[in-house]
């Protein structure tokens, strides 16, 4: 299991990552299934930060 | 907007739920921001989804918009923090520091021009627990008491918190409220100019008691004006981004100069509580090298600040201004309604970065400029770059993440009329006192979160709601919703542990937090006066 501090770090880069995602799916693209999961993967870096903060 | 579900017990009460959540997570959990944030992003999205009509889609949209509006603001801390921490490694902020003590003498004068007026100045250059960490050593370094240290610099810089960071506050109530620069700016800063002067007279009474504040009044008075005058300036003429900094440097120069008249008047013997002060406790002589780094140059230790108000004044050239007006970073996003018929409208160029005006190109630019002039003159020390890049990274992740989350969840609670709901209470709650209660909620969110910056985008956009149902200026509440947020940075406990940390007070927050939050209250409660005598006299 990494550290909280890696996880902090883990934080901040899904949500950097997803951030372009998030945008391309739900804007760019409309699509549903794809949006779903960007959505997902934001949710579960912030179930991260609740646990790692 | 007045659309959306109409305002009931439930709804309301449902729509307070994610900032309550933040509320009890902040202040009853004492969660750190970050946590708290993620907390209510959770609560806002099951709210929005289950009870407001939204849809994975919209609240994917909004979560985006929160992260445009983030990067936005969090692209200004990464890069002031990295140029305050360069500095800092070329010797620089020692070398500033020390030459401000050297200067002036007299306590109260000290306290007037360090914990006030360079504060300020500070707050302006990088922010975000800066003045206080950097201030708060040098008052102790002068020979105050470390909470009374702790306290000065925390009252002091309050009034500079809103356009410091280089604007980020600032820019941030314009972008949720949706008001041009142009209007707000000014409209603040004349508002600013009462909170300037309280904040030098709490400054005067923290130093040394009515003894102080009466033998202070005159400087006081004199260096407030200054300050409020350029805070006036330099927002109504375009650089709202340097409406702390050159205030800040006014003041402190003001300051200095009226140490040297009889403006300042003698400290009543040794009863008083200048008496902590002994010759001993002056701090010594820099010992910093002087063959590498800026040495003992003030000039130097200056020069990226100098180069960051020479560029922000050359961006607003209009041949400039023109020139690279298309040069810029912003994303298109489209409206949105709800299922139960909250409609917002589509944006263009949401949270727009541009190239020659927004802070963070500005300070990139004037950090590529200050390496080069230090390499030239054999000034720059090797591995400062990479040493003040790993310290900036670790010190702002933990920020980023707060404002990212809490960011997210202010958009997803003003995209599905949850503010508005809010707003629509609040307004029908307090009627025609509102403007005296407003600023208080900007206080709120400065305390609950550490950040003028994030306290204008939790309820920038539910001031503006309230306003609206009440039918009064809007430019009046964005003002003073981020002037209550500016002064809140005097009790924010995210704050006041900067300062407690680095004086040595750990665990003993609650000393200086008895001694701010009486001035922070108080000061507040005048702000609120002066915004309902001015809505009610002259709107």
């Amino acid at each position: 299991m990494p550290s909280k501090v890696k996880l902090r770090q883990v934080v901040l880069w899904v949500m950097a990552t997803d951030f372009p995602l998030l945008y391309v799916s739900a804007v760019s693209l409309e699509n549903a299934v794809f949006t779903t999961v960007t959505l997902a993967v934001m949710a579960a870096a912030v179930a991260v930060a609740l646990y790692s903060y | 907007m007045d659309n959306g579900p109409t305002l009931n017990l439930m709804n309301g009460a449902l729509a307070f739920l994610p900032i309550l959540v933040l509320l009890v997570a902040l202040l009853g959990f004492k969660w750190s921001a970050p946590k708290a944030g993620a907390a209510s992003w959770a609560t806002v999205v099951l709210l929005a989804l289950a009870t407001f009509g939204a849809d994975t889609n919209s609240i994917s949209i909004s979560s985006t918009k929160g992260l445009s509006l983030s990067f936005f603001v969090v692209s200004i801390i990464w890069t002031s923090v990295l140029l305050y921490n360069v500095v800092d490694k070329q010797g620089g902020i020692k070398v500033i520091g020390e030459t401000m003590t050297r200067l002036v003498g007299d306590p109260l004068a000290q306290a007037l021009v360090v914990g006030w007026a360079f504060s300020g100045f500070m707050q302006g250059v990088a922010g975000f627990g800066v003045p206080v960490a950097v201030v708060a050593p040098l008052l102790v370094l002068m020979g105050f008491s470390p909470v009374r240290a702790a306290a000065i610099v925390l009252v002091g810089h309050a009034w500079a918190v809103s356009f410091g960071s280089m604007g980020s506050s600032y820019y941030t109530i314009q972008l949720v409220t949706g008001i041009e620069g142009s209007v707000v700016g000014p409209h603040m800063a004349m508002l600013f100019a009462l909170p300037i002067v309280l904040t030098g007279f709490a400054v005067a009474h923290i130093q040394g008691g009515l003894s102080s504040v009466k033998r202070g009044a005159p400087a006081i008075l004199v260096i407030g004006g200054s300050m409020a005058l350029f805070v006036w300036i330099s927002a109504s003429v375009g650089i709202p981004q340097l409406a702390s900094i050159i205030p800040g440097l006014v003041g402190a120069g003001v300051g200095w100069l009226v140490s040297k008249t009889p403006l300042i008047g003698k400290p009543e013997g040794h009863g008083n509580k200048v008496s902590e002060h002994s010759e001993d406790a002056k701090p010594a002589k820099s010992d910093v090298e002087s063959a590498v780094g800026v040495g003992n140059n003030f000039h130097l230790a200056f020069l990226p600040y100098y180069l960051v108000i020479g560029l922000s004044i050359l961006s607003q050239i209009p041949a400039i201004k023109s020139a690279t007006s298309g040069i810029f970073f912003a994303l298109d996003y489209p409206a949105l309604e709800t299922a139960l018929g909250f409609k917002v409208d589509s944006a263009q160029n949401y949270a727009k970065i541009a190239l020659f005006k927004h802070p963070a190109p500005l300070i990139l630019t004037s950090l590529a400029l200050s390496y080069l002039i230090y390499l030239v003159s054999n000034r720059w020390r090797p591995g400062t770059l990479n040493v003040a890049i790993k310290l900036t990274y670790n010190q702002s992740i933990s920020t980023t993440v707060g404002i990212c989350t809490m960011v997210m969840m202010a958009v997803i609670m003003t995209d599905t009329g949850m503010t508005a709901l809010l707003g629509r209470a609040i307004a029908a709650g307090t009627g025609a006192a509102f403007p005296v209660f407003s600023p208080y909620i900007g206080v709120l969110g400065t305390f609950m979160t550490g950040s003028n910056t994030n306290s204008n985008v939790m309820f920038g956009a539910l001031q503006m709601e309230s306003a609206g149902a009440l039918g009064i200026s809007s430019v009046t509440i964005a003002s003073i919703q981020s002037i209550g947020g500016s002064l809140g940075s005097a009790i924010a406990p995210a704050k006041v542990l900067v300062g407690t940390s680095i004086v040595g007070l750990s665990g003993r927050e609650n000393e200086v937090m008895r001694r701010t939050i009486p001035y922070c209250l108080g000061i507040v409660l005048l702000v609120g006066i002066q915004a309902w005598v001015f809505l009610t006299f002259f709107d």
